[in-house]
């Protein structure tokens, strides 16, 4: 892809289990994540797969306990994120690393309007008087499609219909122009055409503010709109990334494939549809090898006891898996 | 092929409150016909708020229409009392997007599926065959069958939703979103089972989805919806490599990953302008004042024609002698 692109945030083996009592769930087994300014980073998992408790670790905001950091670093701007204090995090988060959610409903404080929601993420971060931080979210609103007269300024966010809120959020989210942007499925509550209108928004959002972005989805085909490079997680490991392009044209893992196989359309009719066996793994039940292997259709001994490491080849396509690249009948 | 199921002229009219709503209402449905020919599966698309489930609802009787026919099998529904209805409506059954809210967590699966059963006067002894029976068809073990709903997972849930309906012995599913609360990896095994049900057990199926890319998989034939109406009607393949209603298109344009967006017209695409839009919402007060065509306020083809008349759904043969059976209403298609 870009190879002069900057790395902006680096996730290092990062481990994460959630203690329960004498029951031990590990929820994240040691991923690594490279993120570059100006670019998208799609990470598309089942539920259950990790992808939101990454998030979290990210912002800081994991729930401790019962979860708890095990293992690896995040490093932003020459810092590990998992050393700063509470305090030192606050002045990152917002500032910094931003976050839209996937319901913006859930997010959106009903008690006040939209224009104090965005100016107090100004005031506190910035320092800006009343009236300054009203233009600027005056502007903000114009950036995200919400009108230039401001008159969303003064909704409520009942007042506003879901796409609508959603745009709202991420005027938020982007309002302190954070370097780093983490989208955790924000379209996953909205109809299909509000669904496209938003994903360009992020695209455009992105290369006018030069952000990186984490943009986590269940939907390959949202994934595939949106993102720049994609890596996909299964029980907690990444078990493929590479850039969009050669992701979806050669998917090297048998769960990727599989996974694209599995979803229907029109050029499908008649045929029956690829299906992975069995269901996701709990995390305080994570197989023992490599995690696929009991849902996988060339698993061998080897993957019964080797956990495959994640290699990547010359041109930076990683893929763990011992039988990469091999195919079989279906 | 005979209709199993003819649907006219559904009107529904959900009657507000209070002392403005009362007189108004709102047309949840404006006339919506469909007919479904046995072993056909019909897909019902829309955004969320068209009008899909309202129409499911009402051609079930579970909800009634305001107005309108539905001719099930020769038996005209709007006049069944309700005691014949009841007996009647265990042909038609109907499967709910969220299977943990379609069970009920106090009962065990055993009991679940033993319910419908038991109406219909079936004997115990028969009655615990037939459950063995379902839940292999719908590939759960018989082994779990006291076992309660929080012990299984979505899917597995989904299959026994499934399970249930089946009990009855139904001419006619419909299947309400039936795999968009689960994983990509279990939708694609209940869209199989579901395929394999309707192949084994001749079931008629409506489909209602938001999910195009899912309905033309699955389905024959496709009607869209828009504001309580059906605005393009057509076979799975006709619709997507000929959509011809705006509308039909931006949905097709919208579907991520971009796959059908080369079939179409690129002007759909294009990011409607917010003045506009708002101009054009002022000047349609809701579907009772404005006689245009409801799509007009997002249609980048409207002009006068589509704010004087409301377009109705037309065959557009073409000047074939059979005709095609693709139904639109526009006035520009």
């Amino acid at each position: 892809m870009m190879a002069d692109a900057k790395e902006l945030l680096k996730v290092e083996n990062l481990g994460v289990c959630f203690i329960h009592g004498t029951m031990e769930a590990h929820a994240l087994r040691g991923i690594d994540l490279s993120f570059y300014e100006k670019e998208i980073h799609g990470l598309v998992g089942e539920s259950g797969s990790g992808k939101t408790v990454t998030s979290t670790c990210i912002m800081g905001l994991l729930p401790s306990p019962p979860g708890e950091i095990t293992s690896g670093r995040i490093l932003f701007e020459n810092e590990n994120l998992l050393e700063l204090s509470q305090g030192q995090m606050r002045s990152y988060r917002g500032r910094k690393i931003a976050m839209v959610f996937q319901e913006p409903s859930k997010y959106l404080n009903p008690a006040f309007k939209i224009g104090e929601q965005i100016t107090e993420m100004l005031r506190l971060h910035l320092d800006m008087n009343k009236e300054k931080a009203r233009e600027r979210a005056k502007e903000l609103l114009g950036l995200v499609g919400l009108g230039k007269d401001g008159r969303v300024l003064d909704s409520y966010p009942h007042e506003l219909s879901g796409g609508m809120k959603q745009r709202a959020m991420i005027a938020i989210a982007i309002s302190c122009n954070p370097r780093f942007l983490i989208a955790d499925e924000p379209t996953t509550a909205l109809d299909v055409t509000l669904q496209l209108q938003i994903l360009r928004l992020i695209k455009e959002l992105k290369d006018l503010l030069g952000m990186g972005v984490l943009f986590i989805s269940h939907d390959l085909g949202v994934v595939k709109e949106v993102a720049d490079r994609v890596s996909v997680i299964y029980a907690g490991r990444i078990v493929e990334s590479s850039t969009k392009g050669t992701l979806f044209d050669k998917p090297l893992h048998p769960y990727t494939k599989l996974l694209m196989l599995s979803i229907p359309d029109a050029h499908r009719r008649g045929q029956r549809l690829a299906t992975i066996p069995g269901r996701v793994p709990d995390a305080d039940a994570t197989p023992s090898g490599c995690a696929f292997h009991p849902r996988c259709p060339l698993a061998d001994d080897r993957c019964k006891s080797e956990n495959p490491e994640l290699r990547g080849n010359e041109d930076g396509h990683k893929v763990a898996c011992h039988h990469a690249g091999e195919s079989w009948n279906i | 092929m005979e209709h199993l199921i003819d649907c006219k002229n559904i009107v529904k009219v959900h009657r507000g409150r209070g002392i403005g709503g009362s007189r108004k209402g709102f047309k949840a449905l404006d006339g919506v016909s469909i007919s479904i020919d046995r072993n056909e599966s019909y897909g019902l698309v829309g955004e969320s708020g068209c009008g899909k489930t309202t129409f499911a609802r009402a051609i079930m009787f579970l909800d009634p229409p305001t107005s309108g026919s539905v001719l099930f099998d020769g038996t005209a529904l709007e006049q069944l009392g309700r005691r014949e209805m009841r007996s009647f409506r265990k042909r038609m059954q109907i499967v709910f997007q969220d299977p943990n809210s379609a069970l009920n967590p106090k009962m065990s699966i055993h009991d679940s599926l033993s319910e419908g059963l038991i109406n219909r006067g079936i004997e115990e002894k028969e009655r615990i065959g037939k459950i063995k029976d379902l839940l292999e068809l719908v590939g759960i073990s018989y082994a779990y069958k006291n076992r309660y709903p929080h012990e299984f997972s979505g899917g597995q849930k989904q299959r026994i939703v499934v399970a249930r309906a089946l009990s009855m012995e139904p001419d006619f599913l419909v299947l309400d979103e039936p795999v968009s609360n689960l994983d990509v990896s279990i939708q694609a095994q209940i869209i199989n089972l579901l395929s394999d049900l309707k192949r084994e057990l001749s079931l008629t199926y409506l489909f209602i989805s938001h999910d195009l890319n899912l309905v033309s998989y699955m389905c024959d034939t496709i009607g869209v919806m828009y504001k309580g109406k059906i605005v393009e009607e057509a076979s799975s393949e006709l619709l997507v490599s000929n959509p011809l209603h705006p509308y039909t298109r931006r949905l097709l344009a919208s579907i991520p990953g971009g796959g059908m967006r080369s079939k179409v017209n690129s002007i759909e695409l294009e990011e409607e302008d917010a003045d506009i839009l708002a101009a054009r919402a002022a000047s349609r007060q809701g579907l009772h004042g404005f006689k245009g065509c409801p799509y007009y306020s997002l249609c980048p083809l409207g002009d006068d024609e589509c704010i004087s008349s409301s377009p109705s759904l037309r065959d557009i043969g073409g000047g074939h002698v059979v005709s095609s059976g693709h139904k639109v209403s526009c006035h520009k298609a």
